[in-house]
């Protein structure tokens, strides 16, 4: 058996279409670490100049109405004085904690804005989230702006807590992990499992042109798959190696960060406007949680891969049905679905792993209980069956592995 | 041992392998003989149990057969076949092919270097084998089951492409493997060197292994039993039956005239040679019915008008 692991972990390697997918994601990832994360310009930035705009600006009105008669005035210039007064002196802290270095205060200082700031304006007419929330006709602008707002408060309290070295790239989260947080939330989880899919694709197929070599192979159908299954893991786990080499330069740019550092999980069951919305937990757990569920995804995605080769002998049925799993979310995705669907029953709605993690996809779905836990069982029990029904098969009498 | 029971192997209405039963003992090189498409290949595959038969099993020792995969996997440990050429990695120099065979099979590591010199293989064995000719590659797929060293090999026409070389060389490793107590079976259409090196022969004739020495008494002993004469003409061979109606004669397809000798006299012998040498024919040998003669009346019967030929093994002379 390990003559045979020895045999595939070279083939694996030396395939040239794998060896063009390390490269292809080697490129991307250098393109990103120096081209897109450079210019990555969050909505929720530390401003100065701006938090400084509209602190004078609503300074110079609460100025101008100071020890002015307000019966005859409109309801909403009271309205603003009385938000203006409380905002302003929070506005004039992190200022202040700026011109001082001070990230701790700026952090606490921060939080409190954002929890003011959301309950204000969280279905307010009078009031608005920044701009940037409303791009591309999206109807649900303002709750991913009452998300984001609520996250973003979770986070400076928590780094108002911190006994790390705070920075303004940590509060950006430009640091080399929050880079990779971000990106789990976003594409990268499926550029990995399409990367895997392409990896395995044809890792038994190419077996059909070497038959008088590999059929006479003194080792049993069953035993040559689950190497096949452990080598494409192994393959799966070297697309990190590029992944980890742009961190590493991200780190050299803009600071590595650490695994203490905050990455809040959307708590569906608090009542926002006394608890938040979010609960807290490290981003290490984070990184952590999301490589297993990931690696999860390898293991089912690889599984379904051999299925399908040893049932159908085509890599396309491989492509179209390892595809299908990947992108089959999008056949019932839609915002607040999961009120009304057991989204969470289904595997294909864990394949945002990082936005699993994070719950940003209860919140998308409103489901409460889309989970690690459950999607980790959920693919660890679908894998179990696969692998199962590989075995089944590669262990009747009548079926070959190479034809 | 490798005993094969009553195989039969049918594709549609046509039945390859029809009840075949025999018994390869230890040490003993077997040919195997026939047209292209008639089952040598299909027999070899049943062999391997990469084709399984319809009727019938194969046992090797232990009473080991295909019963189950387990039983396939252990089988595999001792039997192999030789790789096709076309199968093999082109991109993997010859020295990673000969690597691979023998740690799947952990036989002695030592022997991909044995087997690199025996066949004179330094000069190229360690480039791809995407920049190999046919006789390298073929070389390097021989060797690759060289240094697998299992009991039982096979090998499904191992000499093609190979010059006249290279053949003996192989020839030569293929008798020590067979001293050394494997059983070696050899599809091939290199008759003259099958007929030099294996133990026993045999035709495929309608699904059925048909041993030489079935087909000719005596085939593989090493008695004067005919005359080859080359491109003899019909005035001559009318004159000789005239002359000794005792012979009986066969004229080949590929223009050989045998003339079958009820002894080896020596007057007999003397007789015939004054009777074509005086007729000015002069290409004639002494000996046996070779292999090729036998492959070519066996398989060319109708060509020669000799239908009774396989079936009760009698030679006629038609005019």
């Amino acid at each position: 058996m390990w003559s045979y692991f020895k045999f595939e972990f070279k083939q694996f390697f030396t395939n040239k279409k794998n060896v063009a997918i390390y490269f292809l994601l080697a490129f991307a990832t250098f393109f990103y670490v120096f081209k897109i994360a450079p210019t990555y310009n969050p909505i929720e930035r530390v401003d100065y100049d701006e938090i400084e705009a509209r602190y004078l600006t609503r300074q110079e009105f609460l100025d101008h109405m100071e020890g002015q008669d307000l019966n005859n005035v409109h309801p909403s210039v009271i309205y603003a004085i009385e938000i203006f007064k409380e905002i302003n002196p929070i506005d004039k802290g992190r200022l202040d904690a700026l011109d001082e270095g001070n990230f701790k205060k700026y952090a606490d200082l921060t939080s409190d804005w954002y929890y003011f700031t959301n309950s204000i304006t969280y279905r307010n007419e009078v009031f608005s989230y920044n701009s940037k929330y409303f791009i591309k006709n999206n109807k649900y602008a303002e709750d991913d702006a009452f998300y984001a707002y609520l996250e973003q408060a979770v986070r400076y309290d928590a780094y108002s807590k911190a006994d790390y070295e705070l920075s303004l790239e940590i509060f950006e989260q430009r640091t080399a992990l929050q880079t990779f947080e971000r990106l789990l939330k976003g594409v990268l989880p499926i550029i990995l499992i399409v990367c895997v899919l392409l990896l395995s694709i044809d890792i038994v197929k190419k077996d059909q042109r070497h038959p008088s070599i590999l059929k006479g192979f003194p080792i049993s159908d069953w035993k040559k798959l689950l190497v096949k299954m452990f080598v494409a893991l192994l393959g799966s786990m070297v697309l990190f190696v590029p992944l980890i080499v742009g961190v590493f330069i991200i780190g050299l740019q803009s600071g590595f960060g650490n695994f203490n550092l905050p990455s809040p999980v959307y708590a569906a069951h608090l009542d926002w406007r006394v608890d938040g919305k979010f609960e807290m937990m490290t981003l290490g757990t984070f990184l952590g949680q999301s490589f297993i569920l990931l690696f999860t995804w390898f293991i089912v995605m690889i599984n379904v891969v051999l299925l399908c080769s040893i049932i159908f002998r085509n890599e396309m049925v491989n492509f179209a049905v390892g595809l299908l799993l990947i992108f089959g979310e999008n056949f019932y995705s839609s915002r607040y679905v999961g009120y009304f669907w057991d989204v969470q029953n289904y595997p294909t709605s864990y394949i945002q792993v990082g936005q699993i993690i994070s719950k940003r996809r209860n919140f998308y779905y409103m489901n409460d209980q889309l989970d690690f836990t459950l999607g980790l069982q959920l693919l660890l029990g679908l894998a179990g069956v696969i692998i199962f029904l590989m075995i089944l098969i590669a262990l009747n009498r009548r079926y070959k592995l190479i034809k | 041992m490798l005993e094969v029971q009553n195989i039969t192997v049918q594709f549609g209405g046509n039945k390859v392998l029809n009840d075949i039963s025999m018994t390869f003992e230890q040490g003993e090189m077997i040919g195997l003989v026939a047209p292209n498409g008639t089952g040598k290949s299909t027999f070899m595959n049943v062999l391997m149990n990469y084709v399984k038969p319809m009727k019938g099993k194969v046992v090797f020792k232990d009473g080991l057969s295909y019963s189950n995969k387990s039983n396939e996997v252990k089988i595999h440990q001792f039997v192999s076949m030789m790789p096709d050429q076309s199968d093999l990695y082109n991109h993997l120099s010859g020295r990673e092919h000969l690597k691979m065979f023998a740690t799947m099979w952990q036989s002695d590591i030592k022997l991909i270097d044995e087997t690199i010199e025996a066949l004179n293989m330094g000069h190229y064995v360690n480039k791809k084998t995407g920049t190999y000719s046919l006789g390298m590659r073929q070389r390097l797929c021989f060797a690759m089951q060289i240094v697998s060293n299992t009991e039982i090999m096979m090998m499904d026409e191992v000499m093609n492409g190979l010059d006249p070389n290279n053949v003996e060389i192989i020839s030569k490793i293929l008798v020590k493997k067979k001293e050394e107590g494997k059983i070696i079976i050899i599809a091939s259409h290199l008759l003259d060197n099958l007929e030099k090196y294996a133990d026993r022969i045999y035709l495929f004739n309608n699904g059925k292994l048909v041993n030489t020495n079935q087909v000719i008494e005596g085939f593989s002993q090493s008695h004067i039993k005919t005359i080859r004469v080359k491109n003899m003409e019909g005035n001559t061979i009318k004159q000789l039956l005239e002359l000794f109606p005792n012979l009986e004669l066969q004229t080949l397809t590929n223009g050989m005239t045998l003339i079958h000798l009820p002894s080896s006299e020596a007057s007999l012998l003397s007789s015939l040679t004054s009777f074509l040498v005086e007729r000015n024919v002069v290409d004639f040998a002494f000996g046996k019915v070779t292999l090729n003669d036998l492959y070519s009346m066996y398989y060319h019967e109708d060509s020669i008008g000799d239908s009774q030929l396989k079936k009760n093994n009698h030679f006629n002379y038609e005019d």
